[in-house]
């Protein structure tokens, strides 16, 4: 998430998630490809309005065709059907399977389209803060939800030298749990230690309901606009393709 | 929510972020697993996707601990660009809504091993009617579907519940959880 | 004004308590300075103060104690004051409180960013700013309440020795406001002393041992404070200059520093032109040096400058990007993890993260190649954690952590021990004792490379310090020609410590074959 001048960044944050979870519903109700392909063009245009350049997109989405690949493959492989096309070892493809792959495969890219679009025209206080004025989240989860995640980096970097830790003192473990369990009681005893002087911090400012606030995003004609359309277009190539 | 103390939803947001950070590093774990063994031979790993719920809801032992920390640690995975995006929020929905059942038929009365694993397991039921919806998972071989389901189930209850407890066991023993619901009761239990 | 009429505190599951039937009146304008041995209450008494009791922070509070007009309260850690994502929320945050109207709150924070000399875009993200910084950001945070009585717990104890001197002389600054009431807990007693009105001194138990202007308690009190165990000024009531030879403080400062040698000229690493950095990035480039056994090397330089890169590097957690780095003659890169780590250790700078085990005592036996019971009965004593033997690690004190994290580096002999600043927020005696640990470590011939920004412990123990700064290595040699190099260390922002300049007066004074005339002021 990140500064955009997009005419899509300009969209109230709840009412953009409000249009592109419709697209969603759409997807997830659309029974063969032509439709889904109908609607993962419409996520590809979003995703063309979001303000990335050409080489950003290529460089954001490629990983994407691998995912691609893999829900196709793992349909393909393991969905059910009659007619066998080819198997090897537990692998077994066949034509219906290839057409579900087909069909699930391009749902989750459209998916993908979608959550790149809001992610790219979208900041997180921004975001945040019209759940705050316009789903009446209640202050003191969103405020405590922006303090932790003001922490991601902050956990990442300490993820990192818990296992670099673990390499000096030589330590491994033989199954992946043993593993999460060792990196999980630094870190979350750490959080919870750092999450009390965080919320001590914010009770001595004079944290409380009643407040006045910095950003404060409203609902404009042009977001009902972009609601309406993106709602609009949405059904309408549902119904007519 | 007027009965959450301040630390206790900084704590359980910061824990739920914590589990979406450690979520992050399990997904690269699983996307090789997955390829290769399919639905089945990765869904072993799933428990931990759930872990967020049981681990909260334990430590706080309050209405809607579980879901809300299941979503925000979903929201981590969109907050940083990962490939499940908004998708992952409305899968830690189902998951969450799945979590916090296992607590509610107890009345929110009863957090001990037993509700922990079943919160594991209800929330592979919600992630199943998800991907049965969403991921046409309907269309996988019935042996296929019912070993993943299975496997989920059991995944849910031994990395997602049973962990959450271990970890928070360990967790208690540090004394940092001393102001919290579980803190106070084992305080109790060994005052008594 | 603040009123406190026997006021007692105790926190759940204590068995005494931490504040015990305290009386005091703090007036208004009064600056106070708080001191006492750690666990003597100092905090929580502030935490009265802040109104944070018993609501945020639970536990029993009896008597009574009164505060006139808003108070804003400045804590420690930089880095946990914060619940925003940039600067310029993170400050309106503060004014969103107190309901100030939002056209008036871009104003108001250029004004508030401007007073705390943080010139920034608002929209810069709070993770990019330095230690130092950020705190000059909690401290604006905290002006924006406008608050009457400002309460200061140890705000410089978690910077580097520039952010230091910038938070300062801020605070300096907010003594001269009239109005303003500050309390505050420092261990940077020298500057403090300076422009504070009264001094509070606390004692175990949480009871006031003494109270008055600070001439009065460090001037006649200093041998009662030292016997308790408080730590005191290192000059006050005198100055560098007017210091009188035949003080206690005199004696400390004097503590001379010899140069030694190596304990064996014994090559362990050595590095070629090597280039140092993360993923793409060349932090340090063109590195050659190297080093012998029982050596103790110190690293400084500016943040930023890769300090902690060079040791990420020795203790082979990421690969040179060129160049040649090897221990023993033998490249990093051709030794196996199992062998490598058997001769280089790495005490990290957070010691929580690399504790492995549920207890104290099965962290120091998977240190140990022969666990006896007689050997850990002797570490335990010999790194003073005998009573915390079965407690979790993670449960320690800050200096018990540090203790524990040595111990499971040094419980084996290592041939290379890294340190990230391992004194860092120490208090003095952990200090102390980690010293003696690394003294004994380095006799027995083990290279000790150390990070640090303490140019205090540079003078006293380096046998050799390096400056890292501008992508390169500046310096290379002994501390005493680091510390004659006006240009060098200025150019890294390094401060010459007070035993080197009194060291420095002193020889002044001798050769000039007179003594100035001693005077208290």
């Amino acid at each position: 998430m990140q500064e955009n001048v997009s005419p899509l960044a300009r969209i109230n944050p709840a009412i953009k998630l409000g249009a592109l979870v419709y697209v969603m519903v759409l997807l997830i109700a659309a029974p063969t490809l032509r439709e889904t392909i109908a609607l993962l063009a419409l996520a590809a245009i979003g995703l063309g309005c979001s303000g990335w350049s050409l080489l950003t997109l290529g460089k954001r989405v490629a990983p994407y065709l691998i995912l691609f690949l893999l829900t196709f493959w793992m349909m393909a492989a393991f969905g059910k059907g009659s007619t066998e096309l080819w198997s090897f070892g537990w692998f077994r493809v066949t034509e219906e399977s290839i057409s579900h792959a087909w069909l699930i495969a391009t749902r989750m890219l459209a998916f993908v389209f979608l959550s790149l679009t809001f992610i790219a025209t979208t900041d997180q206080t921004r975001f945040v803060m019209s759940l705050i004025h316009q789903c009446r989240l209640p202050d003191r989860l969103a405020y405590g939800f922006l303090a932790g995640i003001r922490f991601i980096p902050i956990f990442q970097q300490e993820i990192r030298t818990i296992r670099q830790a673990r390499q000096v003192r030589q330590q491994q473990s033989i199954w992946p749990w043993q593993t999460f369990f060792a990196i999980s009681l630094p870190l979350f005893t750490n959080s919870i230690i750092r999450s009390e002087q965080i919320a001590i911090a914010m009770e001595a400012r004079g944290f409380r309901a009643e407040r006045t606030y910095y950003v404060r995003p409203v609902v404009t004609q042009q977001d009902r606009l972009f609601f309406g359309l993106v709602c609009f277009g949405a059904t309408l190539l549902r119904i007519v393709v | 929510m007027n009965s959450w103390k301040m630390k206790e939803i900084i704590v359980m947001m910061m824990l739920a972020v914590a589990c979406g950070v450690l979520y992050l590093g399990w997904s690269t774990l699983w996307l090789p697993i997955s390829a290769i063994f399919g639905p089945v031979g990765s869904n072993w790993m799933f428990g931990i996707w759930v872990i967020a719920s049981p681990l909260v809801a334990y430590i706080i032992q309050k209405p809607g601990a579980a879901l809300i920390a299941e979503v925000v640690a979903a929201a981590v995975e969109l907050f940083t660009g990962s490939h499940f995006g908004l998708s992952a929020l409305l899968i830690g929905f189902a998951q969450g809504i799945g979590a916090e059942i296992a607590f509610a038929l107890f009345g929110y009365r009863k957090f001990n091993t037993l509700t922990l694993i079943l919160s594991g397991m209800f929330a592979a039921i919600g992630s199943m009617v998800y991907s049965l919806v969403v991921n046409g998972f309907a269309y996988y071989t019935t042996t296929t579907l019912l070993l993943t389901f299975s496997l989920q189930l059991v995944s849910g209850a031994l990395l997602g519940g049973l962990l959450a407890k271990i970890i928070v066991d360990a967790l208690v023993k540090t004394g940092t959880l001393n102001g919290y619901a579980i803190g106070r009761k084992r305080q109790k239990r060994d005052a008594a | 004004m603040i009123r406190c009429d026997a006021l007692s505190v105790r926190y759940p599951g204590q068995t005494a308590d931490t504040l015990t039937d305290l009386t005091v009146t703090l007036h208004e304008g009064e600056t106070t300075l708080l001191v006492g041995p750690s666990g003597s209450g100092k905090t929580t008494f502030l935490h009265v103060l802040a109104g944070l009791l018993p609501d945020a922070i639970e536990a029993d509070i009896r008597g009574r104690c009164e505060t006139d007009g808003t108070v804003g309260i400045l804590f420690q850690n930089p880095d946990d004051q914060f619940c925003m994502q940039t600067v310029g929320a993170e400050v309106a945050f503060s004014l969103e409180n107190r309901l100030i109207d939002r056209s008036q709150m871009d104003d108001e924070i250029y004004n508030l960013l401007g007073r705390v000399g943080l010139d920034v875009p608002l929209t810069t993200p709070i993770t990019e700013l330095s230690g130092g910084m950020k705190q000059r950001l909690a401290l604006a945070c905290v002006l924006a309440l406008e608050p009457d009585i400002l309460l200061l717990d140890e705000p410089t104890a978690q910077l580097d020795p520039a952010g230091q001197r910038i938070l300062m002389q801020l605070i300096e600054e907010l003594h001269h406001e009239r109005a303003l009431t500050l309390v505050l807990i420092e261990h940077q007693l020298d500057r403090c002393v300076m422009f504070s009105d009264r001094v509070l001194v606390f004692d175990h138990g949480g009871t006031i041992l003494r109270d008055g202007p600070p001439h009065e308690i460090f001037g006649q009190h200093r041998a009662e404070l030292e016997r308790h165990g408080i730590a005191t000024p290192l000059l006050y009531p005198y100055q560098l200059e007017t210091l009188p030879p035949a003080s206690t403080q005199a004696a400390r400062l004097r503590k001379a520093r010899h140069d030694r040698p190596p304990v064996r000229h014994d090559t362990t690493l050595a590095l070629t032109r090597a280039a140092l950095g993360r993923r793409k990035r060349t932090i340090v480039d063109d590195l050659s040096l190297t080093t012998q056994r029982g050596e103790w090397i110190m690293i400084v330089g500016p943040n930023g400058a890769g300090k902690s890169t060079l040791l990420e590097t020795l203790a082979k957690l990421i690969p040179a990007q060129g160049g040649t780095v090897r221990l023993f003659e033998k490249e990093l890169r051709k030794w196996k993890n199992r062998h490598y780590y058997r001769c280089v250790g790495f005490v990290f700078q957070q010691p929580e993260f690399q504790f492995l085990k549920q207890t104290v005592e099965d962290e120091l036996v998977i240190s140990m190649d022969v666990p006896t019971p007689e050997r850990m009965e002797v570490a335990l004593r010999h790194y003073r954690l005998t009573h915390v033997a079965s407690q979790s690690p993670l449960s320690l004190s800050m200096g018990q952590k540090r203790r524990l994290s040595v111990a499971t580096m040094l419980l084996e002999p290592k041939d290379v021990l890294l340190l990230d600043e391992p004194t860092f927020g120490q208090d003095a005696e952990t200090t102390a004792h980690l010293i003696e640990m690394f003294e004994q470590a380095r006799a027995n011939g083990t290279t000790l490379l150390m990070v640090t920004h303490d140019m205090e412990l540079v003078h006293r123990h380096a046998d050799r310090v390096l400056v890292l700064g501008d992508g390169r290595l500046q310096f290379d040699g002994t501390p005493t020609a680091l510390l004659q190099d006006e240009t060098l260390l200025e150019h890294n922002q390094l401060a010459r410590p007070l035993t080197y300049l009194y060291q420095q007066l002193e020889e002044v004074k001798r050769r000039a074959g007179k003594r100035l005339p001693a005077r208290a002021y």
